[in-house]
């Protein structure tokens, strides 16, 4: 007998003096601690045992081995396993082959149910067919006695709700329990079954710690295929539409489950109903966050569209360095030394924006000009400011800048050429903790086509300030500032050459035929031949420039953090209208080209003039006076037709824009555009050809009313207003 | 289970009590095994000698068995522990009145209790000896409930295992060193963790089972736990 005979040797748990050894006890055991073991996890230990006063109506006790013994002559009923909505589990030992089994009795009170029964054995078939590793086997399944059961494979071990209910999981071992699973679900979603009810009670790890899902297609068996029995599942793992009648549940509901789960071992708590990432909760991977929330996603189109795809990317997290603030990652948090010091503060994020980013080549001196250094050309990326640093993407590259690595920052300005408005940029110094070189960082908030003079400084200054005060908290050290701007050799998009070009040409064109009164060989040369290459060009360059970012967009490295889950959402709905507005602005573009075009054609006399036009007979002759009315007509119809030119290219990037949650004020005056177009277009439907003018029309004015009307929802306003700040959405 | 619903064996002493039930009478005896060392210490530290006490305990025994005391009301019977304590003490207080009446050893039923072992216990705690007797009683009743609780894990486990595999019961999961536990008895990883977990799952099941045994309400299994463990940790 061990009684309290204190010894000197303390406890290693709670520090208190560990009783004797005794001969017979080679190691002695802390008597608190053991109690306390029982209580750590005890509250919601079998909550059958301990019914809580709460359950007023405690279910019958499930039939006990030996009521069911005759039942079953075949087997020798050993225990009851438990019960679970679907039924009652025995351990039974199948006298025939004496070997163990675990006999699944379902839903005994639908004993008498032909309809049941018919669906059990078509279920209970495809069941069977299914073999692999990571499944339980069907055996055999039948009906005796009026009861239903299923004969499976018995494995000798724990589920997975045992385990997380000692406490959440390592991350790495977590994840180690995902890919099998997901293995799993892939074969048996490839042979058409859905387990409905994934959860961590299904989720079996026998006594080699292989894992192994049971009950698969259960839910659905037990359901009573007419309604609500259908939708059979457990509340917390169920996929939003398994909760809805009216929408189709397929194998992704599964996927959202085995979310749920993973959520649960990575964080030891269910998702909650305002979805936090995970890491905002205990210290793990950023980019397991990604994986997490992708899966719950709430819409079965945005999750990974199969368990395979949800398997890569665990694994490729499994292999790749894991991604956290260096001085905190190669801390073990399973060492006991790691778990009794208090946790640092999880990373949190406090700031982030869409934005142009450019990186400089090592700077000479700060506050100087840098006319000798290459010029940069900034990209469409991303900056995200978190406790331990920032996250840059420019491009298809990601870098990340330890705060702890800074040197010095300040606002910084594009050369006068380049940006006559004098916007602000952020500049930030530091040390590359690869290279050991200095290196610069420029990036201006926001991606908006067009700023207003004086709108950047504000912004720039608000994000040095937040800077400085992540780096204050960070390091305790004030990070320094230029004393002034630092002039950072810019070089203008070489895509926006065209369209500089296209306008200038365009403006010469106008004045020429203002002052000329008609065109003269070089003018038609310009109108014809260069004006068109320009805009030609500058389409180019244009869908080039959109079509890198809709490639970027589709990478799968763009992560799409938890304040921008809705986004996508808002993005379908705004899709359709954004669409439509531009294939019209596109349309209206084509015929603004041509109608151009044209004009330029008739007044090189290669076509006949439209009777009554104006601006194509010679009044070199006539005295200006006279003349004047025909030129300023003549100026203000070319004039007009490049402006439309200009207002058509313009819905056409809006509306592109306006599919990515930008520039809302740009999309709005777009749709007021095409709806001015279409009623002037209705109004004044003349020409050869009224009916295509008025069924034109009548597009634009549809196209214009459908996108003011989206773009007015609030969600959708809010939604605009949040997308700048949510990298890679 | 939820069979402990209804019939946790204090519950059946209560219940058997009213008709002087010989069920009744076996279940107190058997919970009486287990948790008399207890009973004898704290006789003991109010100074009578060690033969008193063994006649006071086989007393106050003899008294519970003819089933006089189960009718005593008592506040606090829903816990046979604090039932015991109650009683003893108020036996304690009339065995000046009693002690000429009492045949000693005269009734049929004689447990096997190790007397030498409870009086081990005795000297050994001096350093405790500035909390109350109260105290003390319960702290050793929950080691008795221990000390039961790990007899029949060990027994039904296999001893020498067992002995083996004891010393993790204690060590919070996310601290046990499932590497060198893996090691030590030649498994994988997760299969020492499905190991101990198991142990574990079994371990607390017994532990609450025989806390269940001494309530009249298992509902009130944890906050027993908690007591227990309260006076462990004093």
């Amino acid at each position: 007998m061990n009684h309290p005979a204190s010894s000197s040797v303390p406890c290693p748990e709670c520090g208190k003096p560990l009783p004797i050894a005794t001969a017979g006890q080679p190691r002695p055991v802390c008597p608190a601690c053991l109690l306390a073991q029982a209580l750590v996890s005890g509250t919601a230990f079998d909550p059958a045992a301990t019914p809580s006063s709460a359950t007023a109506n405690p279910p019958p006790p499930p039939p006990t081995p030996e009521q069911i013994a005759d039942k079953f002559p075949q087997f020798e009923i050993l225990a009851c396993l438990g019960r679970g909505g679907m039924g009652v589990v025995y351990k039974a030992r199948q006298k025939s082959l004496n070997r163990l089994v675990a006999l699944k009795i379902l839903a005994p009170e639908r004993e008498r149910d032909a309809r049941f029964a018919e669906r059990f054995a078509r279920e209970a078939e495809l069941l069977a067919k299914l073999s692999h590793p990571h499944i339980v086997t069907i055996h055999d399944f039948g009906e005796t006695a009026g009861l239903f059961y299923i004969v499976m494979e018995f494995v000798d071990g724990v589920n997975l709700r045992d385990l997380i209910r000692e406490g959440k999981l390592e991350a790495r071992q977590a994840l180690a329990i995902v890919p099998p699973i997901c293995e799993a679900l892939q074969y048996a979603h490839e042979k058409g079954v859905v387990h409905r009810d994934i959860k961590p009670e299904n989720l079996l790890l026998d006594r080699e710690g292989r894992v192994k899902i049971a009950d698969f297609g259960i839910a659905a068996l037990v359901g009573t295929g007419d309604g609500a029995g259908e939708r059979a599942g457990t509340p917390p793992y169920m996929a939003p539409e398994q909760g809805d009648a009216r929408r189709e549940v397929d194998h992704r509901a599964d996927i959202y489950a085995l979310g749920v789960v993973l959520y649960e071992m990575l964080t030891g708590e269910r998702p909650a109903k305002d979805l936090v990432a995970p890491s905002r909760k205990v210290q793990i991977d950023v980019r397991l966050d990604e994986i997490v929330l992708r899966a719950l996603e709430k819409s079965p189109s945005l999750r990974y569209q199969t368990a395979g795809e949800f398997r890569t990317q665990v694994e490729a997290t499994l292999t790749a360095p894991p991604v956290n603030p260096p001085d905190r990652a190669d801390r073990a948090p399973s060492s006991a030394a790691a778990s009794r010091t208090p946790p640092p503060p999880a990373p949190a994020l406090i700031k982030s924006t869409a934005a142009r980013v450019a990186w400089a080549a090592p700077a000479t001196a700060a506050g100087t000009r840098a006319e000798s250094a290459p010029l940069i050309t900034p990209s469409v990326g991303s900056v995200v400011l978190h406790t331990y640093g920032l996250i840059v993407r420019s491009g298809a590259e990601t870098r990340e800048v330890p705060l702890a690595a800074l040197t010095a920052c300040g606002e910084a300005l594009p050369p006068a050429w380049a940006s006559p408005a004098r916007h602000r940029y952020v500049g930030v110094e530091f040390t590359d903790p690869a290279t050991g070189q200095r290196q610069r960082l420029v990036f201006q908030p926001g991606t908006p086509l067009f700023i207003l003079p004086g709108t950047t400084a504000p912004r720039a200054a608000e994000w040095l300030a937040a800077l400085r005060a992540a780096h204050q908290a960070a390091t305790g050290r004030e990070l320094p500032v230029w004393p002034a701007p630092w002039v950072f050799p810019l070089r203008g998009a070489p895509r926006l050459l065209p369209f500089i070009l296209f306008a200038t040409l365009s403006c010469l064109l106008v004045l020429l035929l203002f002052t000329h009164g008609t065109l003269g060989l070089a003018e038609i040369a310009l109108l014809v031949f260069l004006n068109p290459l320009t805009f030609a060009l500058a389409c180019v360059g244009g869908l080039l420039a959109f079509r890198a970012r809709c490639l970027r967009h589709r990478s799968p490295e763009a992560p799409l953090p938890p304040d921008g889950r809705e986004l996508p959402n808002v993005r379908s709905k705004v899709a359709a209208p954004a669409f439509a507005m531009a294939v019209v602005g596109g349309m209206d573009l084509l015929g603004a080209v041509i109608g151009l075009l044209a004009f330029g054609l008739m007044a090189f006399g290669l076509i006949p003039p439209i009777p009554g036009g104006v601006g194509t007979e010679g009044l070199s002759d006539v005295p200006l006076l006279v003349s004047l009315p025909t030129r300023v007509m003549t100026a203000a119809i070319f004039g007009w037709m490049l402006l439309w030119m200009g207002t058509c290219v313009f819905v056409l990037v809006s509306a592109l824009r306006m599919q990515r949650l930008r520039s809302r004020g740009g999309a709005i005056a777009s749709a007021v555009i095409l709806m001015v177009q279409g009623s002037v277009g209705f109004a004044f439907a003349n020409g050869p050809t009224p009916w295509v003018t008025v069924g034109w029309s009548v597009i634009e004015l549809g196209a214009g009313i459908w996108a003011l009307v989206v773009l007015l929802r609030r969600d959708v306003r809010g939604a605009f207003k949040k997308a700048p700040q949510v990298p890679g959405a | 289970m939820p069979t402990h619903f209804a019939t946790t064996q204090w519950t059946l002493i209560h219940e058997a009590a009213r008709g002087g039930d010989t069920a009744a009478v076996a279940a107190l005896g058997a919970l009486f095994e287990t948790y008399w060392p207890p009973l004898y210490r704290y006789v003991r530290r109010q100074g009578h000698s060690a033969a008193d006490t063994e006649d006071l305990v086989q007393g106050f025994f003899a008294h519970l068995l003819r089933l006089d005391g189960l009718r005593l009301a008592d506040p606090d019977r829903g816990r046979f522990r604090a039932f015991l304590l109650g009683s003893l003490k108020h036996y304690l207080a009339n065995q000046w009145h009693r002690e000429h009446r009492l045949k000693r050893g005269g009734h049929d039923l004689v447990l096997s209790l190790d007397w030498q072992n409870a009086e081990t216990g005795l000297g050994l705690d001096p350093a405790d000896s500035a909390s109350g007797p109260d105290a003390l009683f319960d702290r050793e009743w929950a080691l008795a409930l221990l000390e039961k609780v790990l007899a029949d894990l060990a027994a039904s486990e296999g001893d020498l295992d067992f002995a083996r595999w004891k010393p993790f019961l204690s060590v919070g999961s996310e601290r046990l060193p499932y590497a060198a536990i893996a090691a030590e008895f030649h498994l994988t990883e997760g299969a020492a963790r499905v190991a101990v977990h198991r142990l574990r799952k079994r371990y607390r099941q017994r532990l609450r089972d025989e806390i269940a045994r001494t309530l009249a309400d298992p509902r009130l299994v944890e906050e027993e736990l908690r007591s227990l463990f309260t006076a462990l940790s004093e």
